[in-house]
């Protein structure tokens, strides 16, 4: 899981925030190198704390980042909102 | 929700680790033991004293309980997933595999009729359990109990 599904979908959204490596790992108060090595799949754990403060930034669940959301439709449309009153 | 901050390690997820635990009628010790993890580690999670945990720690938990890590970090607000184990409530919009019924986000899906469904097509209790990530034993006791209902109701609709 930390090897494939969730770099793949962290790359995904953060190209999709259009932030770097370098401006995520900032925002998220993590290293660039740890946020690098998560990426690459190369992280062999990753602490809840840095899960939560990456949803927070790119405003997905740990469900979806962790692959446990199979619906990948989430990546395509992340700023959906659906109005109550027309 | 504290959600974005260590709070949510010292109340909702002891709050909801404890209570699933009891559900699935485990002690601390064999919970720990099933997670491969120290009692003490799992102590200090109920207690709400750990700092901060490892996701491979919060996947065996996850996995062992049947729940996903959203419900337990608290994403997931709607907490009758603990009281009515058989209720399955979708995040996104799309059909359920089972009976194409669309599901809404936030709205229950009445996943009874799809383990009926899948149940009268000849499909095992362990089988349903496994499929829909519910205990054995409720299965078991639902299926039962959802039978008996029919039976009952079958004369009253011929009649």
């Amino acid at each position: 899981m930390l090897k494939s599904t969730f770099p793949r979908r962290l790359v995904r959204l953060r190209e999709m925030h259009s932030l770097s490596q370098h401006a995520l790992a900032l925002a998220c108060s993590i290293s660039p190198s740890t946020l690098n090595e998560i990426e690459s799949g190369l992280a062999k754990d990753l602490k809840v704390s840095t899960l939560l403060k990456v949803c927070k930034r790119l405003r997905v669940s740990p469900d979806f980042l962790l692959g446990f959301d199979l619906d990948e439709t989430l990546v395509r449309a992340p700023l959906l909102i659906v109005a109550g009153h027309s | 929700m504290d959600v974005g901050s260590i709070p949510v390690l010292k109340s909702t997820l002891p709050r909801r680790l404890v209570r699933l635990r009891e559900m699935h009628s485990l002690s601390q010790h064999a919970l720990a033991l099933a997670c491969s993890i120290s009692p003490s580690t799992l102590n200090e999670i109920e207690s709400g004293l750990a700092k901060d945990l490892k996701v491979s720690t919060l996947l065996k938990v996850c996995k062992r309980l049947r729940v996903s890590p959203d419900f337990l970090l608290g994403f997931d607000l709607d907490e009758t997933l603990v009281r009515a184990p058989l209720l399955i409530v979708a995040r996104v919009e799309g059909k359920c595999r089972v009976c194409d019924h669309l599901l809404i986000p936030s709205e229950p899906h009445p996943s009874s009729e799809c383990m009926m469904f899948l149940s009268e097509k000849g499909r095992s209790n362990e089988y349903l359990s496994a499929f829909f990530g519910f205990p054995l034993s409720a299965v078991t006791l639902f299926v039962e109990a959802e039978y008996q209902i029919r039976r009952h109701r079958r004369p009253n609709q011929a009649g």
